[in-house]
C-alpha cells in the first residue's frame, strides 16, 4: 500500500514503458498510444532509444493531456517496468503517488520497492510461458499481453486497441487472432485479479479533433516532395535517415508518373556526407531542387561544399536532424546543438539561412518553404530539425497545401531573355537586393555560360584575385543576407496578458513545453511575453522584442546557448540582457523544467511584475 | 604569354564541323598553366574531339575538383557551364548534375591528387555506379600548386625535384576502374595527341562511366631526371600498342571477297561489329613492360564501348580488317577502313546533312525517308532504281516500303515493292548505304493481322523479297486491337533476337495501343509513322506528338505532301481530279484552310527561291518532333527538287506564317 495517496487523474498522466530494445515491444506500445489517441484523447509518445541493435535499454513515454500539452512533462505517473536492467532507475522515476506496473513471476523483495507508490504486479512471464511454447511468440506477446492489462487497468476502450490489431496486422490476417487472444489474456487477468480499474484513467473524449500522427521527418520529406524536389542526396545517420527513406516512400506514390510508370525523382544513398552534399550541389546547380538530410556529424563533413555553395551561389537544401553532440555524443538523443555550426558553416566568412520548425506540420510547411527560399537566395537552407520532432510521433494539424501555389524558382535568367540582349552577370546585383541572376547549364549555344567556382571572381564570374571585386562579392553577400531577413518565417509573438518587462525567446521542439510552462510560470505570479524564432537571420522584430524588454530569456536545447550567441552576435545585444535557460542532458526539455528555471530565476532575482492598476 | 587575351578573330577558311563550327568556338579563355604543361595539351585533345564530333558546347556540363587540372575546363568550351567544385569532389557534383539533367554530355576533369587521394572515394563510387561521364584525369604524379609533393600515382622509386625518393607504392587509377566496372577505361599520354583524341571521343560517346588516365608531364616539378612522368621518360617509354581512330555509330559493314577464307573472316568481322568500333592501323605487338605512358585500352563491355581497341591481344587483326576494308573501297592498298564507309554515308551532294538518331534506337538516318509506295506501281523497275540510286548517291539512306504495296494495283498480290527494292539492293550492292524500313499487319490476303504467327511468317517473305538478312526497322502497319499488344511485341522480341530484326516502329496505332506498348516492357516502338504534313496537323499534334516528345520516339512522317497537294502543283480539285491516281485524295484539302496553306507556301517559297514541296518538307524537318518525313517521287528529276529540302532553313517568321495559315 503507497504511504503517498495514488495520483487520481483522469486523461491527464505520463506512462512510461521500460523495455529491452529489439523485444518487439516498440509496437504494442505505439498501439497504446494510438489507442489513446482513438479515444479522442490528446496524446504525446516519445521514445527513448539506444543506439542499438538489441539488448540496451529503451523506453517509451505517452504523455496523455486532454488539455492539449504535447510537449514533455517530465516525471512518470505510470511506469510499466519490463527491463531488469533498467528497474532499479525506473522505479526511482516514478512520482510519489505514482504507479509500477511490473512482471511479477520472480517475486522481489519489498526492498526493490518504494513505499510511496503503488505495484501492480502481474506474473507475464508465467502466463506466455503457460500459453505459448515458441520462445519468440513468449516474447512478443508478453508485450501484447502487459497492453491487455492496461486496458483494465486504465480503463480503455478495449474494442478500440482489437481494431488496431486488425489495422497493424493487415495483409498478415492470421496474425490478428493470436494477438487479440494475448490481448484478452492480459485484460482478462486483471480484471480477475487486480483492483480495476486504477485512480489514473481514461476516459474518452473529443479533444483530438482532425488532428493527425505523424512523425516529423515523415513530414518534412512530404514538405520536400510538395516542395518540388526531385533529388535527394543522402548517407544513413541517425536520427535523420528516416528522413530519405521518408521520401523515397511518398515519391513512391506521388511521383511515379501514372501513365509511363517511371519514377521522377532521383534518390541517391551516398558513399559519404561530403559526397550526399556534393551531388545535391551538383544537382541543384543543374536546375533540380535538390536536398540531403543528415545530423550534426554529417554537417561536420559537409562544411567544405557548403561554403562552396555559399560563396558561389548555389541553392541547396539540408535537413539536419541535430541528436546531441559533440562527436558522436548520444546519437539517439535530442539536442538543438547544432544551430552555430550550421549559422556559421564552413571556412572563411560564411553566413546561412535557418528555419525553425517546432513540430511536423511546420515540419511539412517548411520542408516545402526550404526549396522557394534556396532558389530565390541561391544559398544553402538548414531545416533545423531534432530527433524529438524527427523521430517521434506527435499529434498535429492536418497539412494545408494549396495547388494553386506556384514555386518561385528565383532569378534564372532565360534563353529567351539572353537572345533578348539582357546582361547577364552571374553575380551582378541588378535589383539592389544582393541576389544576382543565374542561369542552368544548357540555356542557350552562345550566352549564358559561366563558370561556377569557389575561388574569387568579378560580378561576371571571371576569375581575380583582385581585392576590390573579392570585397565588393562579399558585401554584396552580406546584401542577400539582410534580404533573407525578410523571407524567412517571421518570428510569432504572444504578448502576456499583463504588461511585462520580461520576455522569452525560444525555438523548434522547445515550443509545446514553453506553451505549457508559461502557464505554471503565470501561476507563480510572473508574466513573460514570448517570441517564437522561426528563422535566421533574424527578423527586425527579434531586436525590438529585446529592446522592448529589460531582460528576455532564450531557452535552448544546449550547453551553449547557440541560439542566445547568434542573438548577440548578429542583432548586437548586450548579452547580460539574454537570459540562457539551457536544457541539454539528451531528453526533450520538459514544461516543469521551464517553468522552475524561469520562475526560480525570477523567484531569486525578486524581479516581479510590477503592479498595474487597473 | 598567359596575359594576353585570345584574338577573337580567325581565319575564315578555318573548317567547320556538322554545325558548322570551328574548333575555335570550342575554346575557352586562355591558359595561365605553365608553359609546356602537359594539361594543356589535353584540352587540346579535348577541344579537338569536340570539334570533331560535332558537340554543342553548350550541351557539355564540365565539372573539376581543385588543382591545375582542374583550372583546365576554363581554357575549353567557353560556351558551356562549368563548375570548379572543391578538391577531390568533383565525381559527387557531376553525379548529382546528372541526376538532374541526363541529356547533357558530362566532363569530368581531375588530377591524379584529386582522384588518387583526397577524392578516392569519391572517384571510386562514382565509378561504380556507372554515371554516364567521360571522366578524365589529368596525371602528372605531383602536386603543382603546393610545389611538387608526390601524388599516390607517383611511381615508387621515382624521384622528386628535390631528390626524395617515393617509397610508397602508387595507385594505378586504370586497373581500379576496371576493379570498379567503368564499361570504358583508358590510358593514353598528353603529348599523344593522335591518340589521345580519338580515345576522348570515344569516351564522351560511350554510355556510362569512361575513365581516362592521361599521363600529363609537370614541366614544373615533374620534368627532372628520375621522374617516370617527365616528358622524355614517357616519351622514350611510350609504346602506343595501337594506332586509334573512332568511329561513331553508323550502318554495318558488309564486306565482299572473292576468298573463300576472307569471307569465313568478314563474317567473324561482321559479328564482331557493334555500332561502333575501332580502326587498327600498324599495331604492334604489345612489349608488355608495364610502364604507364602505354595506351591501354580495355572495354569492359564490347557492345557497350564505343572504342573497341583489341590490338593487344590480337595485334595480327589490324592488318587483317585493313585488308578488308580496302577491298572493300575497291581501292587494293589502300588502308581507308571504316572512315571511307563514314564518308559514303555522310557526304550528301546537297552540301552538309545530319543525320539523325531514330528514336532512341542506334539507326541514324537522313532527314528525308523515301517512300517506296510508288515501286512496281508508278514507277517501274528501272525507274525506281534510278530513283533509289539517286537517292542513295545524294547521301540519303532511309527508305520505306510495306509487304503490301503495292496490292491496291490490279494483279498485284503485295510485296511488289519490297521485291524492286531487294532488286535494287542485289543489283546496287548498297545494303550498307541503306536503311529499310518496312511493314507488317496489312492485308496479304488473309486480312490484316498483327498476330504472332503472322508476323513471323510475314517477316521471312519481306527479308527474302528485300533479299537482305535483316530489316532495319519493323513497323506495325495496321494495329489490330483485338491482339493483345504483348503478342504483337513478343513476335517483334523473337525477330529481334534472331537478328531478323534491328528496331521496331508503329504506324496507324491508337493513342492508347501505343501507350500500353511502350509500357509493355517488351521491345519498345522506337518510332511512329503517322499521317502528319502542313495540312493535316491536329491529329498528330493534339494526341501523338507529346508521346513521341516524352517517349522519345522517332516520327516518320507519312503523306508528307498531302498526297501532291502541298506541292503546289493544284491549285483547284477539278484540276486535281484530272489526275486519277492522285485527284480524289487531294480534293478534300481546297478548303478555306488549305487554299491559305497554299498562298502561305507561294510567299515562303518565293522568298526562298523554292518549291511548296521544299518548303513543306523543310517545314516538317524543322519540328523538332519529326525525324524524317517520307516523300516518293515518280522521277529523278522530281526526287532532285524534293531532297533540296534537306538544305534549306526556314526562317522562324516562315515557320510562323507556315503555322498560322494551317492552324486548325
Amino acid at each position: 500500500m503507497s504511504t503517498a495517496t495514488p495520483i487520481s487523474r483522469v486523461n491527464d498522466f505520463v506512462v512510461r514503458f521500460a523495455n529491452v530494445n529489439g523485444s518487439g515491444s516498440a509496437s504494442a506500445n505505439e498501439m497504446f498510444a494510438r489507442a489513446v489517441m482513438r479515444m479522442g484523447i490528446p496524446v504525446a509518445p516519445r521514445n527513448i532509444f539506444p543506439s542499438n541493435i538489441q539488448g540496451l535499454p529503451t523506453w517509451y513515454e505517452v504523455r496523455v493531456s486532454e488539455a492539449g500539452h504535447l510537449g514533455a512533462r517530465g516525471g512518470t505517473d505510470l511506469m510499466v517496468a519490463m527491463n531488469p536492467q533498467t528497474f532499479d532507475k525506473d522505479i526511482a522515476s516514478i512520482e510519489p503517488g505514482g504507479y509500477l506496473f511490473y512482471d511479477s513471476t520472480k517475486p522481489l523483495p519489498p526492498s526493490k520497492f518504494r513505499a510511496d507508490i503503488s505495484v501492480v504486479g502481474i506474473p507475464l512471464t508465467a502466463i506466455c510461458n503457460r500459453e505459448y511454447t515458441d520462445p519468440r511468440q513468449r516474447q512478443l506477446f508478453k508485450n501484447i499481453v502487459y497492453i491487455g492489462a492496461l486496458t483494465a487497468l486504465l480503463e480503455m476502450d478495449v474494442a478500440v486497441v482489437e481494431q488496431l490489431i486488425g489495422e497493424q496486422y493487415k495483409g498478415k490476417d492470421k496474425l490478428i487472432a493470436p494477438n487479440i487472444k494475448a490481448l484478452h489474456i492480459g485484460r482478462d487477468y486483471a480484471l480477475l485479479n487486480l483492483e480495476c480499474p486504477l485512480s489514473l484513467r481514461l476516459k474518452k473524449c473529443d479533444k483530438v479533433g482532425d488532428r493527425i500522427f505523424v512523425e516529423g521527418n515523415s513530414a518534412a520529406a512530404l514538405g520536400a516532395v510538395y516542395g518540388g524536389a526531385t533529388v535527394c542526396a543522402w548517407y544513413p545517420i541517425t536520427p535523420s535517415s528516416s528522413v530519405a527513406d521518408a521520401f523515397t516512400k511518398h515519391c513512391g506514390k506521388l511521383r511515379v508518373d501514372p501513365e509511363t510508370k517511371k519514377a521522377k525523382y532521383a534518390i541517391i544513398q551516398a558513399e559519404d556526407e561530403l559526397a550526399s552534399i556534393g551531388m545535391v550541389i551538383g544537382a541543384a546547380w543543374n536546375g533540380a531542387r535538390a536536398f540531403t538530410a543528415t545530423s550534426g556529424p554529417g554537417i561536420s563533413l559537409m562544411q567544405e561544399f557548403i561554403g562552396l555553395a555559399y560563396f558561389a551561389e548555389i541553392p541547396a537544401v539540408i535537413f539536419d536532424v541535430q541528436r546531441a553532440g559533440p562527436s558522436t555524443g548520444m546519437p539517439t538523443r535530442t539536442q538543438q546543438c547544432d544551430i552555430i555550426s550550421c549559422a556559421y558553416a564552413s571556412h572563411g566568412d560564411t553566413k546561412h539561412v535557418l528555419i525553425f520548425p517546432e513540430n511536423p506540420t511546420e515540419a511539412f510547411e517548411f520542408g516545402a518553404l526550404a526549396f522557394d527560399l534556396a532558389d530565390r537566395l541561391q544559398t544553402p537552407i538548414f531545416v533545423m530539425l531534432d530527433l524529438d520532432i524527427g523521430m517521434n510521433t506527435h499529434l498535429s494539424k492536418p497539412f494545408v497545401w494549396d495547388d494553386s501555389r506556384v514555386y518561385d524558382r528565383g532569378k534564372v535568367m532565360t534563353a529567351e531573355e539572353l537572345e533578348a540582349g539582357k546582361d547577364f552577370g552571374r553575380y551582378l546585383d541588378v535589383d539592389g537586393d544582393g541576389i544576382p541572376y543565374r542561369t542552368y547549364p544548357g540555356t542557350h549555344p552562345t550566352k549564358g555560360s559561366f563558370f561556377t567556382r569557389g575561388t574569387s571572381r568579378d560580378r561576371y564570374a571571371k576569375y581575380t584575385e583582385e581585392a576590390a571585386p573579392y570585397v565588393d562579392n562579399m558585401q554584396r553577400l552580406v546584401r542577400k543576407f539582410d534580404t533573407a531577413k525578410d523571407l524567412v518565417p517571421r518570428p510569432l509573438i504572444a504578448t502576456a496578458d499583463k504588461p511585462t518587462k520580461y520576455g522569452v525567446i525560444y525555438y523548434g521542439s522547445t515550443a509545446p513545453p514553453m506553451d505549457e510552462a508559461i502557464h505554471m510560470i503565470e501561476a507563480r505570479g510572473h508574466s513573460l511575453d514570448r517570441m517564437r524564432v522561426r528563422g535566421f537571420p533574424f527578423h527586425s522584430s527579434v531586436n525590438s522584442f529585446v529592446a522592448d524588454h529589460d531582460f528576455v530569456f532564450v531557452v535552448e536545447q544546449n550547453r551553449d546557448a547557440q541560439l542566445r550567441s547568434l542573438v548577440v552576435n548578429e542583432c548586437g545585444i548586450d548579452p547580460v540582457r539574454l537570459v540562457p535557460i539551457l536544457h541539454f542532458d539528451g531528453t526533450p526539455i520538459t514544461a516543469r523544467f521551464i517553468a522552475k528555471a524561469i520562475g526560480d530565476r525570477l523567484d531569486a532575482l525578486k524581479v516581479k511584475p510590477m503592479k498595474v492598476n487597473s | 604569354m598567359t596575359y594576353l587575351a585570345k584574338p577573337k578573330f580567325h581565319h575564315p577558311g578555318l573548317p567547320r564541323n556538322e554545325l558548322g563550327y570551328t574548333h575555335r568556338d570550342y575554346e575557352g579563355t586562355v591558359s595561365t598553366l605553365c608553359a609546356g604543361c602537359g594539361h594543356d595539351s589535353i584540352t587540346a585533345s579535348i577541344i579537338q574531339a569536340c570539334f570533331e564530333l560535332s558537340i554543342e558546347p553548350h550541351r557539355v556540363a564540365k565539372i573539376s575538383g581543385i588543382g591545375c587540372s582542374s583550372k583546365t575546363p576554363t581554357y575549353f568550351l567557353g560556351n558551356s557551364h562549368g563548375f570548379n567544385s572543391v578538391h577531390g569532389r568533383m565525381p559527387s557534383v557531376l553525379t548529382g548534375a546528372n541526376l538532374a539533367n541526363r541529356d547533357l554530355i558530362y566532363l569530368g576533369v581531375s588530377g591524379d591528387g584529386d582522384s588518387a587521394s583526397i577524392g578516392f572515394g569519391q572517384f571510386a563510387h562514382a565509378v561504380r555506379r556507372g554515371v554516364n561521364m567521360a571522366y578524365i584525369v589529368e596525371n602528372n604524379g605531383v602536386y603543382g600548386l603546393t610545389k611538387g609533393q608526390f601524388s599516390a600515382t607517383a611511381d615508387r622509386g621515382s624521384k622528386s625535384k628535390r631528390g626524395v625518393i617515393n617509397t610508397d607504392n602508387s595507385i594505378d587509377l586504370v586497373a581500379m576502374a576496371l576493379q570498379l566496372g567503368a564499361g570504358f577505361v583508358a590510358r593514353s599520354f598528353s603529348g599523344d595527341k593522335q591518340q589521345l583524341v580519338p580515345i576522348i571521343k570515344a569516351a564522351i560517346q560511350h554510355k556510362g562511366a569512361s575513365f581516362i588516365d592521361v599521363i600529363s608531364p609537370c614541366v614544373a616539378f615533374n620534368n627532372h631526371a628520375g621522374s617516370t612522368k617527365s616528358f622524355d621518360f614517357v616519351r622514350e617509354h611510350n609504346e602506343a600498342v595501337n594506332k586509334l581512330d573512332f568511329i561513331s555509330s553508323r550502318m554495318p559493314i558488309e564486306v565482299r571477297t572473292r576468298h573463300r577464307r576472307d569471307r569465313r573472316a568478314a563474317r567473324r568481322f561482321q559479328a564482331g561489329a557493334t555500332q561502333t568500333r575501332c580502326r587498327l592501323r600498324r599495331a604492334r605487338p604489345h612489349r608488355g613492360h608495364g610502364l604507364p605512358a602505354k595506351a591501354r585500352l580495355e572495354g569492359s563491355d564490347r557492345h557497350r564501348s564505343p572504342l573497341h581497341g583489341q590490338g593487344r591481344r590480337r595485334p595480327a587483326r589490324a592488318s587483317r580488317y585493313g585488308r578488308y576494308a580496302a577491298q572493300r573501297a575497291g581501292r587494293p592498298g589502300a588502308v581507308s577502313g571504316p572512315r571511307r564507309a563514314q564518308q559514303d554515308q555522310r557526304q550528301p551532294a546537297l552540301g552538309f546533312m545530319k543525320f539523325r538518331q531514330l528514336g532512341q534506337s542506334d539507326l541514324r538516318i537522313a532527314p528525308i525517308m523515301l517512300g517506296g509506295n510508288v515501286f512496281g506501281w508508278n514507277a517501274d523497275e528501272k525507274t525506281s532504281f534510278a530513283l533509289l540510286d539517286a537517292f542513295v548517291d545524294t547521301g540519303f539512306n532511309a527508305i520505306d516500303t510495306a509487304n503490301s504495296y503495292s496490292r491496291w494495283v490490279s494483279g498485284h498480290k503485295g510485296g511488289e515493292s519490297e521485291a524492286i527494292i531487294g532488286g535494287w539492293l542485289k543489283k546496287s550492292g548498297k545494303r550498307n548505304k541503306a536503311v529499310i524500313a518496312t511493314k507488317v499487319g496489312a492485308d496479304m490476303g488473309d486480312g490484316m493481322s498483327v498476330k504472332k504467327d503472322y508476323i513471323l511468317r510475314q517477316a521471312e517473305d519481306s527479308l527474302k523479297r528485300l533479299q537482305v538478312d535483316c530489316i532495319d526497322l519493323y513497323q506495325t502497319h495496321f494495329d489490330d486491337a483485338k491482339t493483345p499488344v504483348d503478342e504483337t511485341l513478343s513476335a517483334y522480341a523473337q525477330l529481334i533476337k534472331q537478328g531478323k530484326v534491328r528496331a521496331i516502329g508503329a504506324s496507324n496505332m491508337s493513342v492508347e495501343r501505343l501507350k500500353e506498348s511502350l509500357a509493355s516492357g517488351l521491345p519498345r516502338y522506337q518510332s511512329l509513322q503517322p499521317n502528319y504534313n502542313l495540312y493535316d496537323r491536329k491529329a498528330f499534334e493534339t494526341e501523338y506528338e507529346p508521346i513521341c516528345l516524352a517517349e522519345k520516339l522517332g516520327v516518320i512522317s507519312y503523306y508528307s505532301l498531302a498526297a501532291g497537294f502541298l506541292t503546289g502543283k493544284y491549285r483547284s480539285a477539278e484540276e486535281a481530279a484530272k489526275n486519277p491516281a492522285r485527284g480524289g485524295k487531294v480534293k478534300h484539302y481546297f478548303d478555306a484552310r488549305g487554299l491559305a496553306v497554299l498562298k502561305a507556301l507561294d510567299e515562303v517559297s518565293a522568298r526562298h527561291n523554292a518549291t511548296p514541296a521544299q518548303v513543306s518538307l523543310a517545314w516538317l524537318i524543322a519540328r523538332p518532333s519529326v525525324t524524317a518525313p517520307i516523300v516518293s517521287a515518280t522521277s529523278v528529276k522530281q526526287l532532285g527538287e524534293i531532297l533540296k529540302a534537306a538544305a534549306l532553313k526556314l526562317t522562324v517568321g516562315d515557320i510562323a506564317a507556315l503555322d498560322k495559315a494551317s492552324a486548325y
